[in-house]
């Protein structure tokens, strides 16, 4: 009879210790390119974070220490006197609640319209399916300046001109929320849909009762997206809306700039105030952004 | 009939200085009875705390957009 032994040799015993630190399977060769990626993404981080920090501070100066010296960032004194001048000054109230607005109407009208249309193109069996996909996919090609005299004219023709629908209802004809839910609806399997049917569900009934409580990932998902997305908006409001009254919050801080003298001060803490809202959206939606990211780009084709 | 239409809901999409703003509250109203309909209603969507505060949420901020304070303006 042949006994096995396990015992290791001294040497195969070094490279283990070495490859249980920290947990990791790491040995002496691999380690250099980590640490070199490592530092890259840092550098990458600190490039891309740096001008928020920058902000952050500078939105903590008084207006005159703000160009006082370029070196120093940390302020000697922080106060807190450019928020409360901004939001006591200006109409910042009114812009966030427009800007709300706007972002809620276009998510709610994008997830019920896009859904329905991913639904459709996914598990709908109709003449011209395959053009009207690729229409729909079409749209992402074209650039939006393009279309912004045309669109202009259209609103004011239709009397929407200065309005929260001129604005919202560029945004919520989405296409790349219509892809997504299509890819996305694309995975559900057809023996689910036809059970549903033999229960007696219309085609309706299937989107609401079977597909949409299905979806909840990817509409978390889109939802963060066109959040983020609408908050952000600029240029087409900037051009549509004329009233101070109507400004989102993105146009509002960018006409706090005047031409002969500007509140730094006052501007970059207005703007960290802007951010809040995205950065609480993204923090308390990571898992799911990243993987409507992973849904949009992972799902099956055809 | 559609020129009356368009020419209400330009009423409503629009709202000047220191008006409630009637457009917002009609879209929170629709936004946070759908979602509020789909969290206390539909079993079937399993409606976690987000949803459910979400819905609570738009609603107020329907109250809000409706009964806007009258801030003065320019401030």
């Amino acid at each position: 009879m042949v006994t096995l032994t396990t015992e290791p040799d001294n040497e195969s015993l070094e490279l283990e210790s070495e490859a249980r630190v920290g947990g990791y399977a790491v040995s002496k060769r691999s380690r250099w390119p980590k640490i070199i990626a490592h530092a890259i993404l840092i550098l990458s981080v600190f490039v891309f974070v740096s001008p928020f920090i920058w902000a952050f501070f500078t939105s903590l100066k008084p207006e005159a220490e703000i160009f006082a010296s370029i070196y120093q960032i940390i302020p000697t004194e922080p106060t807190f006197e450019n928020y409360a001048k901004v939001w006591v000054e200006q109409p910042l109230d009114r812009w966030v609640m427009n800007s709300l607005v706007i972002s809620t109407g276009i998510v709610f009208f994008t997830l019920l319209l896009d859904t329905m249309a991913g639904y459709a193109l996914a598990k709908g069996r109709f003449r011209g399916r395959s053009v009207t996909f690729t229409l729909v996919i079409g749209t992402l090609v074209i650039p939006p300046q393009v279309v912004l005299v045309p669109l202009f004219i259209e609103m004011n023709w239709i009397g929407w001109g200065n309005t929260y629908w001129a604005i919202m209802v560029l945004f919520i004809a989405n296409p790349f929320g219509t892809f997504m839910m299509r890819q996305f609806f694309m995975t559900v399997p057809d023996s689910l849909i036809d059970a549903a049917r033999m229960d007696g569900c219309n085609t309706f009934q299937i989107y609401t009762r079977i597909m949409l409580p299905m979806a909840k990932p990817a509409l978390a998902s889109l939802t963060v997206f066109t959040f983020i997305f609408a908050w952000g908006a600029f240029l087409w409001p900037l051009i549509i809306i004329n009233d101070g009254a109507m400004f989102p919050l993105q146009v509002g801080i960018a006409l706090l700039t005047g031409p002969y003298t500007s509140q730094w001060g006052q501007l970059l803490a207005a703007a960290i105030m802007a951010a809040l809202p995205v950065l609480t959206a993204y923090l308390l939606a990571q898992k799911t952004f990243m993987e409507g990211i992973a849904l949009s780009g992972g799902g099956k084709g055809q | 009939m559609n020129a009356q239409a368009f020419f209400l809901l330009q009423q409503l999409g629009y709202s000047s200085r220191n008006e409630p703003i009637l457009g917002g509250a009609l879209i929170f109203l629709i936004a946070g009875a759908s979602i509020g309909y789909l969290a206390f209603v539909r079993k079937e969507m399993k409606a976690g705390p987000v949803l459910k505060a979400g819905s609570i949420l738009l609603l107020a901020l329907a109250m809000l957009a409706y009964y806007w304070p009258q801030r003065p303006w320019p401030h």
